[in-house]
C-alpha cells in the first residue's frame, strides 16, 4: 500500500480511493488475511435464493486497523462472522497467512471476537468468563487464572473478579468481553459493533483503550477488524474503511484514512472523511 | 346505556350497594326458610334432574336378578343403591348402564360402542380443558395482580396439586352426584370435575408466572395510557399468558388422559359410578384381563391423541408463538439449527383441495409437511372460506359488543357495586342451596360421623391407619428410585435431541406416550411380573416412572431450546470443546429448567402412586406397601371418607414439607444466582 503523504488541508482533493487491492504489502510479505470472491447465499422458505454477500474481495495486511461500514442489513455482521469462521460461505475462498481456510464451521484459532451484546455467560463470574477461551484450550488452572487476573487488571476491572455479569454496568460488561478476547493473544481482533450498546462517555473511553492495545507493536493483536454504524468512530480509529453496499452486500469502496496517528477527536479531516463516506452509503 | 347513581359520591355508592345486597340476602333467607316457597326450589332442582335423566332415559338398564355367571353387575344410578352382591372375591366393578357387554356382541356394535366411548371421553376432556383455561386465567391473573390474593391462592393451589385424583372422589361424589340426586348428569359433571382437577393446577401456575414476569415497561405503558381492566385483560394479561398457557395445556392434556381411567370409574367403597368412555373401557378390560379389548381401546386412544394434537394443538401452538417476547424472523439471527430446518422442510401450509379452495393446495404435499412445526399456522387463513366467515363474525362481535363492555368497565360505579354485591350474593346462593339440600347434608354428616366411629371399631381401618408412616417412607423411596431412573435417560436424551431439526417430527410421539393412561401398561407389564427381579416392586417403580419422566423431559427440552443464540455463538467463537461446553455452558444454562422439572416430576410422581402401587389385572390384585395403595384400599375397600381424608392429610404434610424445605430453597438460590440477561 503506497502511502502518499498529503497535507491536511487538501485532503478532499486527493483521497486515495482505489478499487483494486495490491497483492503485497509494503514490506513484501503475504497479506495476513485475504478474501477472494467470497459469496454467501441461502435458500429461504419459498425456495428463493437470497444472496447476502456478493463477491467480496478484501486484503488485510499486517498491523492494520480496518472498519467495515454500510447500510443496515447489508451483511456486515455476516461478513465478520465469515472472516472469523463462525459462519460458512457458499463460494470463494479465504486465505489466512497465505493458506486457505477450510469451510467447516470451526473458528480460526488466531482470531477472537467482541460482541455487540457482550455475550457474557450469566452464570459465570467475571474471571470465569475471561478465562473461558483458555479453558477450552485446556490451559492448566493456575496458569490461566494468573493470565486472566492480569488482563482484568489491564482493562480496569480490578476488584470485580468474582462479580456476576448481572451486577455490572454495560461498559464494565464490554470490558469483560474485551478482556476475554485479548487474553487469548489473538493475531486478529474482530469486533461487531462493540460500542453501540454503550453510553457515549464509556464508548469513548473504550475506544481509546482499544487503540492503545492495538498500537502496542510488541503485543497482540496486530490487526483489528471492526464493524460499526458510527462513521466517525470508523474514521477516527481505522487505517482503512471498507464500505459495503445494500444487500446483496458487495464492496462499494475502500477509503484509506490518511490522517497521521495519533489523531485528534475533533480533527476537521475526520468529519470530511465521514461526510464523504456517508454520502457514498446513502 | 349509561348507569350511574345520580349525584352520588363514592361513599354513597358503596353504601347503596351494600344496603341493596344485604336486602337481597334477607329476602332470600326469608323466602328460603318458608316451606311454601321451598317447593319452588325443589321443583327447580327436580326439573334439572329430569332434564338430565331424559337424555339418558333409555340408559337405565334392568337389574338382573340372578348374578351367577355374570362377571359384571349392572345397577341403577342412585345414591342409596348399593351393590347387592356380597362375598365374591371379584372386585365389584359395575359396568356402565348403557351397554351390557357379553361375548355375543358382534363386531359392528362393538365398534359402535368404541366410537361412542371415544366421543364421550373426548367431549369430557375438552370441557374440562375449557374450564381449566377459564379457571387458570381468572385465578392466575387475579393472584398475580393482587398480592393478597396470591398469598391465599398460591399456597392453596400448591397443596391441591399434590392431592392425587383419588383424593377428590369424596368431593366429587358428595358435591355433584348428591346434588343432582344421583342422576347421570351429576355423574358426568363429577367425572369432568375430576379430569379438571388433574389439569388445572399447573395451568394456574403458568398464568401466574406469565403475568408476574410481564416486563415493567408494558405495565407502565398501560398505566400511562389509563387502560381499564377490560383493556388490560385483552391486550396485556391474556396475551402475556397465552404462550405458557398453551404449552402447559399440552402437558395438562396428557395428564388428563393419564388419569382418565380413574375419572371415569369413580369408586368409593361399595358404590361405583361408571361412565361410558375410553378410560373406563380400558380400566374394565384390564381388570378382567381382556387383552384384545384393552389393546383396542388403547389404539383408539392413541389415534385420538394424535388427531387432537394435529388439528387442535398444533394450530394453537403456532398461534401462541406470536406472543413470545423475542421472536425474530430475520435469517441472520435465527440460530443454526432452525436455519437448516427451514432449508430442509419447505412447508407452505398446503392442505388438500378437499378442505380448502386454494388451487395450489394439491401440488406437492410432502408427508414431512404434516409433521413439521412451523411458525406459520397449519391452516392458511387466507385460503379458507369457512375461516373467513368466522373471522368476519368475530370481527363484527368485537366491533359491536366490545366497546360497550369497555365503557362498562370504565364506569367505576358499576364495578364498585358489582364488587361489593358479589360477596353477599354468593353467600346467599350458598345458603339457599344448603337449605334446599339440608336433608342430604344431614345424611352426609351422619355418615361421616359413622365413618369416624368405625375408624376405631373396624379393624381394617385401624390397620390402614397404622400403616401410614411406613407406607409414606416406602413410597418416598420408590419415588427417589424412579427419579434417578428419570434423570438417567432424560438428561442425555434432552441434550442430544432438543436441537435436532428432526426432533419436531418425533415430538408428537413423545406427547402421545406421555398421555397414555397408566392402566394401558398393565397388560404388558403384569405377565412378566414373576420373571422380573424385584417382582411387582420393580414394576411399580416403572409405573411411577411413566408418571414422572415426561415432566422432566419436556422441561429439559424447553431449557435446552431456550439457550439463546448469543450464548451459543459466543461458545463457538471461543472454540469450546464438547466437554467444556457441557460443563460451562449447557448444564449451568439448563439448571433452572432442571429444578422446575424436578419439582413437577416429583409432583407427578406423588400423583401417580395411586395407579402405580395398587393395580387390578385379570381379577388379581397386585399391591405394594405404599401410600398410594393405602389410599386405593381405603377408597375401594372401605369407602370411608374420613379415612381417605386422613391418608391424604398425611400425604399432604409430607409433600408440602419437602417442597418448602428442599425445592423452594433450591429454586430461590438458582434464581438469585442466574437472574436474567447477560
Amino acid at each position: 500500500m503506497d502511502h502518499v503523504p498529503i497535507s491536511q488541508g487538501s485532503m478532499l482533493a486527493s483521497i486515495n480511493d482505489f478499487q483494486g487491492t495490491p497483492n503485497r504489502s509494503v514490506d513484501g510479505s503475504a497479506p495476513l488475511l485475504e478474501l477472494r470472491n467470497v459469496t454467501k447465499e441461502y435458500i429461504d422458505n419459498n425456495h428463493n435464493c437470497n444472496k447476502i454477500l456478493n463477491n467480496i474481495n478484501l486484503i488485510i495486511n499486517h498491523n492494520e486497523f480496518i472498519s467495515i461500514v454500510g447500510p443496515s442489513g447489508c451483511g456486515k455482521s455476516t461478513l465478520l462472522r465469515i472472516i472469523i469462521g463462525l459462519e460458512k460461505y457458499t463460494d470463494g475462498e479465504i486465505l489466512f497467512k497465505g493458506k486457505p481456510m477450510k469451510i467447516d464451521g470451526t473458528v480460526n484459532p488466531y482470531m477472537t471476537m467482541v460482541f455487540q451484546s457482550f455475550g457474557l455467560f450469566p452464570w459465570l463470574t467475571v474471571v470465569e468468563n475471561v478465562e473461558f477461551g483458555l479453558e477450552s484450550m485446556h490451559m492448566p488452572k493456575i496458569q490461566r487464572r494468573k493470565k486472566s487476573l492480569s488482563i482484568i487488571q489491564d482493562v480496569g476491572l480490578e476488584g470485580f473478579e468474582d462479580a456476576y455479569p448481572r451486577e455490572l454496568s454495560g461498559g464494565m460488561k464490554q470490558r469483560v468481553g474485551i478482556a476475554r478476547a485479548l487474553v487469548m493473544d489473538p493475531e486478529i481482533l474482530v469486533m461487531d459493533e462493540p460500542f453501540s450498546a454503550l453510553d457515549p462517555l464509556t464508548a469513548e473511553a473504550l475506544r481509546e483503550e482499544i487503540l492503545k492495545v492495538w498500537s502496542n507493536k510488541l503485543a497482540t493483536p496486530e490487526v483489528v477488524i471492526m464493524v460499526t454504524h458510527n462513521i466517525e468512530e470508523a474514521v477516527y480509529l481505522s487505517d482503512r474503511v471498507v464500505v459495503l453496499s445494500h444487500r446483496p452486500g458487495s464492496i462499494l469502496n475502500e477509503v484509506n484514512i490518511q490522517i497521521p496517528r495519533s489523531r485528534e477527536k475533533r480533527d476537521k479531516s475526520i468529519y470530511e472523511y465521514s461526510d464523504y463516506i456517508t454520502t457514498m452509503i446513502s | 346505556m349509561k348507569f350511574s347513581i345520580k349525584g352520588s359520591s363514592t361513599g354513597e355508592t358503596k353504601r347503596w350497594a351494600s344496603i341493596l345486597s344485604y336486602l337481597f340476602l334477607f329476602v332470600i333467607l326469608v323466602v328460603g326458610l318458608n316451606d311454601h316457597f321451598t317447593r319452588f326450589g325443589t321443583f327447580f332442582l327436580a326439573f334439572v334432574n329430569k332434564l338430565g335423566n331424559s337424555f339418558f332415559e333409555d340408559a337405565h338398564a334392568q337389574k338382573p336378578t340372578d348374578y351367577s355367571g355374570y362377571d359384571i353387575i349392572v345397577y341403577n344410578y342412585g345414591i342409596d343403591s348399593s351393590n347387592e352382591f356380597d362375598g365374591k372375591a371379584v372386585k365389584n366393578i359395575a359396568v356402565t348402564n348403557y351397554i351390557q357387554k357379553g361375548s355375543s356382541q358382534d363386531l359392528i356394535s362393538k365398534f359402535g360402542d368404541l366410537v361412542i366411548d371415544s366421543i364421550s371421553s373426548v367431549s369430557r376432556m375438552f370441557i374440562a380443558l375449557g374450564l381449566s383455561f377459564v379457571a387458570a386465567i381468572v385465578i392466575g391473573i387475579t393472584a398475580a395482580r393482587k398480592s393478597i390474593a396470591s398469598k391465599i391462592v398460591i399456597p392453596i393451589v400448591d397443596v391441591l396439586q399434590s392431592i392425587p385424583i383419588l383424593g377428590f372422589f369424596p368431593a366429587a361424589i358428595s358435591l355433584f352426584i348428591v346434588l343432582f340426586n344421583g342422576s347421570s348428569v351429576g355423574i358426568e359433571i363429577a367425572a369432568i370435575f375430576l379430569i379438571f382437577t388433574s389439569m388445572v393446577w399447573n395451568m394456574i401456575f403458568s398464568v401466574y408466572e406469565s403475568v408476574l414476569s410481564i416486563p415493567s415497561e408494558l405495565l407502565e405503558t398501560s398505566n400511562a395510557y389509563r387502560a381499564n381492566l377490560f383493556l388490560r385483560f385483552r391486550r396485556l394479561y391474556i396475551p402475556a399468558s397465552i404462550h405458557k398457557l398453551v404449552y402447559n395445556g399440552i402437558l395438562s392434556w396428557a395428564s388428563g388422559w393419564y388419569f382418565l381411567t380413574a375419572a371415569e370409574i369413580i369408586s368409593l367403597g361399595s358404590k361405583t359410578y361408571t361412565l361410558p368412555g375410553l378410560g373406563s373401557q380400558l380400566g374394565i378390560s384390564v381388570s378382567h384381563g381382556e387383552y384384545i379389548q384393552a389393546v383396542t381401546a388403547l389404539i383408539m386412544l392413541i389415534l385420538i391423541i394424535l388427531i387432537t394434537d394435529f388439528f387442535f394443538w398444533r394450530p394453537l401452538e403456532s398461534y401462541a408463538n406470536r406472543f413470545r417476547y423475542d421472536y425474530s424472523f430475520s435469517p441472520e439471527t435465527i440460530p443454526k439449527y432452525t436455519r437448516r430446518h427451514f432449508g430442509l422442510h419447505t412447508y407452505r401450509g398446503k392442505i388438500p383441495k378437499l378442505l380448502f379452495r386454494n388451487p395450489a393446495a394439491t401440488s406437492s404435499i410432502q408427508i414431512s409437511d404434516f409433521f413439521v412445526r412451523n411458525p406459520r399456522p397449519l391452516i392458511s387463513v387466507k385460503s379458507n372460506k369457512v375461516i373467513e366467515i368466522l373471522l368476519k363474525i368475530g370481527g363484527q362481535i368485537e366491533a359491536r359488543i366490545f366497546p360497550t363492555i369497555h365503557k362498562w368497565f370504565d364506569n367505576k360505579d358499576i364495578l364498585r357495586v358489582l364488587g361489593i354485591a358479589a360477596l353477599p350474593v354468593i353467600v346467599t346462593l350458598f345458603i339457599f342451596i344448603i337449605i334446599q339440600e339440608r336433608e342430604q347434608i344431614h345424611q352426609s354428616f351422619l355418615s361421616i360421623s359413622r365413618m369416624y366411629l368405625s375408624l376405631q371399631s373396624d379393624p381394617i381401618n385401624a390397620k390402614i391407619v397404622s400403616q401410614i408412616p411406613i407406607a409414606l417412607l416406602l413410597s418416598y423411596l420408590r419415588l427417589g428410585a424412579a427419579y434417578l431412573l428419570t434423570l438417567a435417560w432424560t438428561v442425555p436424551a434432552a441434550i442430544k435431541i432438543a436441537r435436532d431439526p428432526r426432533f419436531d417430527r418425533i415430538m408428537p410421539i413423545f406427547q402421545t406416550l406421555a398421555a397414555i393412561p397408566a392402566p394401558a401398561f398393565f397388560p404388558f407389564l403384569i405377565p412378566v411380573v414373576d420373571y422380573v427381579p424385584g417382582g411387582f416392586e420393580f414394576l411399580s417403580i416403572l409405573l411411577i416412572l411413566t408418571g414422572m419422566q415426561w415432566y422432566m423431559f419436556f422441561n429439559l427440552i424447553g431449557g435446552v431450546r431456550a439457550i439463546s443464540g448469543d450464548v451459543e455463538e459466543t461458545a463457538r467463537a471461543f472454540r469450546a470443546t464438547k466437554s467444556h461446553y457441557l460443563k460451562r455452558v449447557l448444564f449451568p444454562a439448563i439448571y433452572p429448567s432442571f429444578i422446575t422439572g424436578s419439582i413437577t416430576s416429583w409432583g407427578g410422581g406423588w400423583n401417580s402412586l395411586v395407579v402405580a402401587e395398587f393395580i387390578i389385572f385379570g381379577y388379581k390384585t397386585y399391591a405394594v406397601t405404599g401410600i398410594g395403595s393405602l389410599l386405593d384400599k381405603a377408597a375401594y375397600y372401605t369407602g370411608n371418607t374420613v379415612l381417605i381424608l386422613i391418608i391424604i392429610g398425611a400425604m399432604m404434610t409430607v409433600i408440602v414439607t419437602i417442597n418448602r424445605l428442599v425445592w423452594r430453597r433450591v429454586y430461590r438460590r438458582v434464581i438469585n444466582k442466574y437472574g436474567t440477561g447477560t
